[in-house]
């Protein structure tokens, strides 16, 4: 069965409006322009690249560790020894050149998931030595999830030789799409503050448990000798702060399903959330990366318009319309 | 999903329907909630996201690797020479999992702290002659407000630093 699906006027596209007619999930799904997928891809992949080869000397330290340690985390788990470092060399190189190539949307049928998948087990290796952190688990779901996508429809290297009325015609796939990186994101943050509830209970939500935790992470930090927050230190001697913040940190993570729907709780929530980031950043110096960045909330938001301002002032800059 | 549609068709061979999204919109929930509503332990990427859920006292134990010079003065060590990390967390894990492997796991660990601290080459801990795996235990709210004086220590390995 193939069914013709008309063009739509390019504003219902900007503002993610629903073809008229159309049941729940239609409706939630929107419409999207091609540009906001592909916006999210250039970011996404971008930051993944940066953030690899800011990260290529803890990726390679694993090698010199003792195998004894080797506690295979995700995909790894398939790996019953470590890897030589010579294969996780030629595993970085390939990775890195698949990431290039998917944030230019260059073979992206090929680049996206490669640099995807390089990225999940590159990540899960580094991790596979004692102990899960959780600072990287939504960058690759993201990755996962664009790389199985039509995200280099626009804004890419493949789409110079596209028709543009394809792009017009998958509306309402790029809007799934980031609908379904946004529920990732958001369901993420249900899972924390359900293990919160289910770990600590109700007594999470009286402050002592996070009052605690954020003293004791900064003073392992401290007997570390690295760098620790004195702000989160000097705050956990004033208890009544502590309440507040535990409320306000569950509210946030289990209402983050106020985020699926488009609208001015979705935009509070994504302000609260980057904020609530920063805080841990004060209170406790744990650096989310992909979150602080405000690339992990690009899926709900226009970054196409953050774009197209760049080129337009990179334009201006270099005097070059066509820059 | 990107299946070269032509350009104004959507069913069969191009993207997919939207029934079919709606059942990949489900399985993606159902996936990355598996952990917690299964129960499982902490993976990557899928988490149960545990970190500082469980209920914990003040007073708390912290498990390490510090130096000590020739006159017995006290050098504390970072991540990269406890456990070959960066990582504080899992720097923190490595030793506590050493000590609740007993003495014999603790001495390996301190072996392998003190031929890191060799290989260093760092001046800043060129004095120290030799190394403990220990648990301290502090009061961290008191810590930050000047008490710095351990609850208590128990010593659970002794290595020397080949020169």
């Amino acid at each position: 069965m193939t069914r013709v699906v008309g063009t739509r006027p390019r504003e219902d596209l900007d503002r993610g409006t629903p073809a008229g007619g159309e049941g729940w999930f239609e409706r939630w799904c929107g419409d999207a322009p091609a540009e906001r997928l592909a916006a999210v891809r250039i970011l996404s992949f971008g930051f993944a690249l940066v953030y690899l080869l800011i990260r290529i000397p803890s990726v390679l330290a694993v090698a010199r560790l003792e195998s004894s340690r080797f506690v295979p985390a995700g995909p790894v788990a398939v790996l019953s020894h470590p890897l030589s470092r010579s294969s996780l060399l030629i595993l970085l190189a390939v990775t890195v050149v698949a990431l290039a190539g998917a944030t230019l949307g260059f073979r992206w049928r090929l680049s996206g998931p490669v640099a995807a998948v390089g990225v999940l087990w590159l990540l899960s290796y580094r991790l596979s030595w004692g102990q899960v952190l959780h600072t990287e688990n939504l960058l690759v779901l993201h990755l996962l999830i664009l790389a199985a996508s039509p995200a280099a429809d626009a804004l890419a290297l493949d789409s110079r030789h596209r028709p543009a009325a394809r792009a017009n015609a998958r509306g309402w796939v790029y809007g799934w799409v980031l609908q379904l990186m946004g529920l990732v994101t958001v369901l993420g943050y249900v899972v924390a503050g359900y293990a919160k509830l289910r770990n600590g209970g109700l007594d999470w939500l009286s402050g002592d448990v996070l009052r605690s935790h954020i003293a004791l992470d900064n003073l392992r930090k401290a007997l570390y000798e690295e760098p620790y927050s004195p702000l989160g230190g000097w705050l956990t001697r004033y208890g009544f702060l502590f309440a507040p913040m535990a409320w306000g940190a569950m509210v946030l993570e289990l209402g983050g399903v106020l985020a699926l729907w488009r609208g001015p709780l979705r935009r509070l929530w994504v302000w609260a959330m980057w904020s609530f980031h920063l805080a841990v950043l004060a209170l406790m110096a744990i650096v989310f990366p992909y979150q602080l960045s405000g690339i992990a909330f690009a899926s709900f938001s226009r970054p196409e318009k953050l774009l197209a301002s760049g080129h337009r002032a990179l334009a201006q800059a270099t005097g070059r319309p066509d820059a | 999903m990107d299946t070269g549609a032509g350009p104004e068709t959507v069913g069969r061979g191009a993207a997919p329907s939207r029934r079919v999204a709606l059942v990949i919109t489900l399985a993606v929930t159902l996936v990355v909630l598996s952990p917690a509503l299964l129960g499982r332990s902490d993976d990557f990427p899928l988490s149960t996201f545990p970190m500082f859920s469980r209920a914990v006292a003040p007073v708390g134990g912290i498990d390490t690797v510090v130096g000590f010079t020739a006159s017995g003065g006290l050098v504390r060590l970072p991540p990269e020479i406890v456990a070959g990390t960066d990582e504080v967390i899992v720097a923190g894990s490595v030793v506590t999992r050493a000590v609740a492997g007993g003495p014999e796991a603790s001495s390996r660990l301190c072996e392998a702290a003190a031929g890191r601290l060799t290989t260093d080459g760092s001046e800043r801990y060129t004095a120290v002659v030799r190394l403990e795996v220990r648990s301290e235990t502090y009061d961290a709210i008191g810590w930050f407000q000047g008490d710095r004086t351990p609850v208590s220590i128990v010593v659970r390995s002794r290595c020397v630093v080949s020169p």
